[in-house]
This record gives C-alpha cells, structure tokens and sequence, in this order.
C-alpha cells in the first residue's frame, strides 16, 4: 500500500461525509419540485445539524450508557465503512476488510439503532425496533447475495477493489442479467435499509406507522445529530455503492490527473441520477402495508438470487 | 319540520324509545336538563324523515334509568351525562369514561360550584392482560399540528385487539355559554365550535332562533351555497389526508392546494376563509353579485376537472388501492345499531343526510344524490367523500342558477318554548336543540356528529395493524372539538 492511496482514501472519506447531507437535501429538493412545491434549499440538513450539534438534549428516566452510547457506535461504523467504499479511485487503503465486513458493517449499524430504540423507553421506539427487525432478516440476505451474485460475476474475491476493476476491464460485456439483477435488487434493499417510501415515510410525523424515525424519536439535541448524520452518510453511501460496485463505469484504475477528474465527473453524474431515481419512486407509490413490505423484500431476494444463478446457467 | 313532545314516566322511557325505534325513528338527541322547578329532566331527540319527536322523562336525585341497555344508540350520550352533568345512568354497560376528568363538580349542573378546581384521575387499563399484550397509550399531545385525543391500544404484536378513545381536552363549554340571554353575539359562538364547521353550526343555530319559513328565498339559496363550499373544504381535506397518511405526496399535494383553491373561493365570496359573519338568524348578511356567480361557477368547473383528475389518480393508484381496501371496516351491522351518520355511516350502508330527508333552506328546491357504499372500509370512506365533492359542486351550480334577485334578510321573529335546529354538517347530522324561557336560553345543548361517530373508531380498529390507525382515523376525519364542546 503506497502513501498516495492513503491519502485518497481518507481524502474521499471526507468527501463522502461532507456531501452526504447535501445528498438528502437534493433528494428532499427534488421531491418537493415533483410535488410542485418550492421545498426548503439543498443545503438545510447542514443548519438542521448545525442547529442541533447546539442543542442541549433531554433522555427519559429509564435510560442507561448504551442509550448514549449508540449513537457513537452508529456514527463511527458508518465513518468506518466510508474509508472502505471506493469513491473516485478504484483502490481503497483497506486491505484487510472485504464485502462481507462491509454488509456487517451496516447490519452493526441497524443493531445498535435497534437498541437505541428500545433503550429509549418509550412505546413508540419498542414498536420500531421490532419492525426494524422483522425487515432487517429479509433486507440483509437479499444486500449479501445482491453483492456475492457481483462477486462471482467478477471472478470470486471479496476484496472491494476487486469488483470495479474487474468490471471496468470487462466494459460492456459485463452488462448481462447477472448486472441488470443485482442492480435492481440492490436498488430496493437501499430503499428498505435506507428508510424510503415504500417501506417507511421519512417525511411523516405519525408515530405509529413510523419505523426509523420511530427508533430515534428519543433522542435529542448533540445525540440526534449524531443519528441524522449517521442516517444521510448510510444514504450517500449506499448510493456510492451503486454507482462504484454495480455501475463502476468512469472510475479511475490509475492514479492520473485526468482518470481522477473524470471519475470525480462520473461519480456526480451518478448520484445525481440516484438521487432522482429514489424521488421518483417516492412521488409514485404509496407507502405499503407494514406486512406487505416482506413480499417487495422477497421479490429484491429472488432477483439476486437469480442474478446469482445467471451467472452459472446463462 | 314536524316536532312532537311528548312526557313519559321515569321507567317507561325505554319502552317508548323502543316503539318509536320500530316504527323507523333514530336518536338523534339526548341530553339532562333542569328545569326552573321540580326534578331534572331526560330529553330523548328522535327523528323519522321530517318529523322529530321529543320525549321528557323525569330523572330521580342524582340518577336516571338507562335505556342503551335497548338502544344501544343511546349509549354515548348517557356516557356523556354522567361526566357533564352528574347524573348517574343506572344499568349502563359501558363504563368507560369519555373525558379525562372525573368530576364531583359536573360542568353543566346549575348548581355548579366554579371555584372547585377539576381533578384529573389516571385513565383506566383497557383491562386485556395476557402474555404477549401491551397497552400503547398515544396522545393526548401528537406529532403533527392536529388536536389533542388520547387513544389506547391493546396490541398482541401489530394487530389491535381493543381501542378505546378518550377525548374531552378541548372542552370550552359551549353549551354553558350559549345560555342566558338571546343576543345577536351568540352566534359568533356557534360559528367556532368546531373550527371547519363554521357554516353548518351557525346554520343550526339560526334554525334555533328563527321562526320556521322566515328565511327569504335568496338567503335560503345563499346559505346552500356557504355550507356547499364548506363541505367541498372538508372533503377535499380528508381525501388529502388519506394521501398523506400513505406518503402518497404528489396527489397529497394537489390535494392540499384543491384545499386552499376553495378557501380562496370562500374569501373571494363570503370574505372569509371558513367562512365566518355569513349566517345569521333571518338570512345571510353577505349577498352575491351577478359577476360573484359567474365567478363561482367559473372556479367550480376548474376545481371539479382538478378533482376528478385527482380522483383518477388515487383509484388507479395500485399501492394505494392496496392500503385502502378492506382496512378500518366499519360493519353496516355496527353502523345501523349507532346510527352512524355523515359520509362514514354513508360508506357502510347508511343513508342519512338531512338535506335529503328534512330539506331546508334553499335545500327544498334542488335535486341531491345520496352516495351510499356497503363496504365499510377507507376505500369505501374515500369514494363516498369523493361522489359528495361532486354532489356539493352540483348544488352550488343549481343554486346560482336559480337565485332570483330578492331580500337577503328578514326578521326571525321571537323565539320561546323549545326549539330544534338539524343541519347536514360536512361530518353528519348536526342538532342544536335550546329550551327558551322568557327570551332568555335555559338550556342548550349541541349534538355534533364527531359525537356519535368517534365511538365506532373502536369498531372499526381492532383487527388492523398499528401502522393502519392513522389512515382509518384519518379516514374518519373527525372533529375533537365538536365532540368535547
């Protein structure tokens, strides 16, 4: 590992972090076009974490350490695994982790919120933590078999650097049904880790049909932020998944001035489409029934399973 | 409007109800009153078509007979009669508290103590115990800018076993302050009883003090076309509502600017959003031009081209259909035993609408379809909501056309002795009934159709998951402050 991987790596790391909640306010922005409202700016997540970081909080009776503790634990795996995704440049400085660290990474994330939610001691937390849970068992085999049905398309190594440079040697005789597949299911567990309609309104105020918002109802003030931002930087980073995992095009596998600039060109471009790829969906269905949400579960599961079974039989 | 008195003795009340429940009459009133001499008084309000009937039957010390036992209808009201005015009903079944307090100083008795201070007593337990229960109390502070309710759920998992709602946080004491003498002020009080009814109670309380057939023709017209657009608001509102609940944005968004299209409407017209200083006893006080009605019937085609474009969207809507159908089902059954009204007993086989069977106003010389849907459920609620917008823009249509130019006020006349005023309020039946001694209001008492309709939330929940509690409630669309008074 050379010095300048190091330093690209902490560097889109940072970057990573700072846009993220930039990202949910260009998705809030756009989804308030659609609806054919002004919307309040892009750049409101930042003074709504400003606002916060400020804040004294408030915690109930019955609280203990773990309660205060877990949004360090949220803010810090998702620090961890934005040093691990590859941003710009194809090689992260993280040897020793690969995509199965990644995906429990996130699951890591989701527990500790889970606790929080039932640390917090309000009803309304207990309710959202146990449908956190009943969700997590189908979005976390349908995230790991989306990413393994990629990891086979690309040779079978679970490094992280491995699938975009595979994928960008390819070209586009790597756009098959194995991609087209996981992409797709990968696309809906985003939706479902990440707290989006269908599966969970991040918009509402109701708590009882709340899921995410319902876990963190408790928390207040530095805390909050902590969890907010925790939230945006899992958002921005499921969707750099998407545009350097599964559609790695336009990244850079040489460490040149041009590639870099062209990845950094291509990696905007990309989220920019995700990101209103996610406010279409938002603006075009309906939240779904709190059990019906496992079936949309199971459809993103069969199409990575297929994806995997199309790399064999096709 | 037929009205009958009638007077039983103290235990015959029940068997009279009975008959007149069989020969197709419902209770559409029933309250405690004191009068000047002699021992407090049951009134029982019924109503077939056009014809009321009131029937007075004498309550012992601080207790009556009750007949919910019978009639199950008259259930709420004997509730609300043991926490507003302290009489005890001997035999209920239901003893689940309606309000928040419990009161050795009832807020309606005449001989009311102010300086007591009222007690409040924790709620009761739902009472289902059992592994694997839990008991969510919500409320009664909400997330969202909407008033306050305290409901609570039995849940085994996400499935609501019992619901039990407690309301009574917004009580003002109307009725209290509707009494005393008659002067022209007191309407300002009808007209904010219930913040979007404005029209339909201040409609129902000129009806209390005008003399019957007093309204001059294009006042009656006028008032047709206040409580129209009034309506239209508070449909527009509840199928934006259904949207919101179910994260459905850009439909809850047209929705909410249909919404602010017809308060504008309403501003434009009557110079006020809901409405307010439109009614009065003897007419209206705000006439409309010639170039006013154009302008209505102009909005009117825009706003209905809007609403069933938004219509189209909903009912095509595969996700929403999904959250709509079979969820909250209100059973004809249930709807039919508490005589359910507005659109909620409308969508489960119920077709009461005053407009239709009483008609008054301008009402008696226009041409209204009552919808009417069997299913019970949010999507049935949701259609019937949907036919009334089209219902009320109809009406509204038919009225300009046959405003003749005329007075817009005459005088009310006197009234005395006891006096009724029944209105189609956007939720339902509204009734104001007031007993009048020597032009002064010894009595009034307001029967909000929030009042007979919240009860069946509790019907229409268990079996639903949690999730699906504001999509029903909001289904529902109740008023809090109606109810609490």
């Amino acid at each position: 590992m050379n010095v300048e991987v190091a330093i690209v790596t902490i560097l889109q790391a940072l970057v990573m972090v700072a846009i993220s909640p930039l990202m949910a306010g260009i998705i809030r922005k756009m989804k308030a076009l659609m609806q054919g409202k002004v919307g309040p700016s892009i750049i409101q997540p930042y003074r709504d974490l400003r606002k916060l970081m400020r804040k004294g909080r408030v915690a109930g009776k019955s609280h203990t350490w773990l309660f205060s503790a877990v949004p360090y634990l949220c803010l810090s795996s998702m620090l961890i695994l934005a040093l691990m995704v590859p941003f710009v440049y194809v090689e992260v400085a993280s040897p020793y982790i690969d995509l199965i660290t990644m995906v429990y990474l996130f699951t890591l994330f989701r527990f500790a919120m889970v606790l929080g939610g039932l640390e917090g001691g309000s009803v309304f937390g207990g309710m959202g933590s146990s449908r956190e849970m009943m969700m997590s068992v189908l979005i976390e085999p349908a995230l790991l078999l989306s990413i393994m049905s990629m990891v086979a398309l690309t040779g079978g190594s679970t490094g992280i650097s491995n699938i975009p440079d595979v994928l960008c040697e390819m070209g586009l005789a790597a756009v098959g049904p194995t991609l087209i597949l996981a992409t797709t299911s990968f696309m809906i567990t985003l939706l479902a880790e990440n707290a989006r309609v269908p599966f969970d309104n991040p918009a509402t105020h109701l708590e009882l049909t709340m899921v995410h918002e319902a876990m963190v109802l408790e928390y207040s003030g530095r805390k909050l932020g902590m969890m907010e931002l925790a939230s945006q930087i899992r958002l921005t980073l499921f969707m750099v998944m998407v545009g350097t995992l599964f559609l790695p095009w336009g990244i850079a596998t040489e460490f040149t001035l041009p590639a870099l600039v062209v990845a950094t060109v291509a990696i905007v471009a990309k989220l920019l489409i995700i990101a209103a790829v996610i406010a279409i969906v938002e603006c075009t269905v309906a939240k779904l029934r709190l059990f019906k949400t496992p079936n949309l579960l199971t459809i993103s599961f069969t199409l990575s399973l297929l994806a995997m079974i199309s790399i064999y039989i096709l | 409007m037929i009205l009958e008195q009638e007077s039983v003795a103290r235990p015959e009340l029940s068997y009279a109800v009975q008959g007149y429940v069989a020969e197709g009459y419902g209770i559409v009133n029933m309250y405690m009153s004191e009068p000047l001499d002699g021992p407090a008084q049951v009134n029982v309000l019924m109503r077939r078509m056009d014809s009321v009937i009131r029937l007075t039957a004498p309550a012992k010390e601080v207790e009556f007979d009750s007949i919910s036992g019978d009639n199950p209808t008259a259930e709420i009201y004997e509730r609300l009669i043991r926490e507003y005015n302290g009489y005890e009903p001997i035999g209920i079944r239901n003893d689940t508290p309606v309000t928040y307090w419990r009161t050795g100083n009832p807020p309606l008795r005449k001989d009311r103590d102010p300086s007591v201070e009222e007690s409040r007593v924790p709620l009761p337990h739902n009472g289902i115990r059992g592994d694997g229960i839990f008991e969510i109390p919500v409320g009664p502070v909400h997330a969202g800018v909407i008033e306050p309710g305290h409901f609570r759920f039995s849940v085994a998992g996400e499935s609501v076993i019992k619901l039990n709602v407690h309301l009574g946080y917004t009580h003002r004491g109307v009725e209290r302050l509707m009494e005393g003498p008659i002067v022209p002020g007191k309407i300002h009080i009808a007209e904010r009883i219930s913040g979007d009814t404005t029209v339909a109670n201040s409609l129902a309380y000129s009806h209390v003090m005008e003399d019957e057939g007093s309204v001059p023709e294009r006042a009656g017209y006028i008032r047709v076309i206040a409580a129209e657009l009034e309506r239209l608001s508070s449909n527009i509102s509840a199928v934006g509502g259904i949207c919101t609940d179910t994260a459905f944005s850009v439909p809850s968004a047209r929705a909410s600017k249909l919404h602010e299209d017809v308060l504008r409407m309403a501003l434009k017209v009557f110079g006020s959003r809901y409405m307010h200083n439109v009614v009065v006893p003897g007419g209206v006080r705000k006439d409309i031009s010639s170039e006013m009605s154009r302008y209505i019937e102009r909005s009117l085609i825009a706003l209905k081209l809007d609403v069933l474009d938004l219509e189209d969207t909903m009912m095509t809507s595969s996700t929403l259909m999904d959250r709509m159908e079979t969820t909250g089902i209100l059973q004809p059954d249930i709807a039919k035993t508490y005589r359910t009204v507005g659109p909620i007993g409308r969508a489960s086989g119920m077709s009461l609408d005053v407009r239709k069977e009483m008609p008054y106003d301008g009402y008696r010389h226009l041409g209204l379809l009552v919808p009417s849907e069997t299913g019970g459920d949010v999507l049935a609620r949701t259609k019937v909501r949907f036919r009334e917008i089209y219902e009320s823009i109809d009406l509204i249509f038919q009225s300009v056309a046959l405003m003749d130019d005329g007075p817009i006020r005459a005088d009310a006349g006197i009234p005395e002795g006891f006096r009724v005023g029944i209105v189609e309020a956007p939720r339902g039946e509204l009734v104001h009934c007031a007993e009048i001694i020597d032009g002064k209001v010894w009595r009034y008492s307001i029967r909000d159709p929030s009042l007979v309709d919240w009860p069946m939330m509790s019907y229409a929940v268990p079996g639903n998951v949690v999730p699906d509690f504001p999509l029903i409630n909001k289904s529902f669309s109740l008023s809090y402050s109606g109810n609490d008074l």
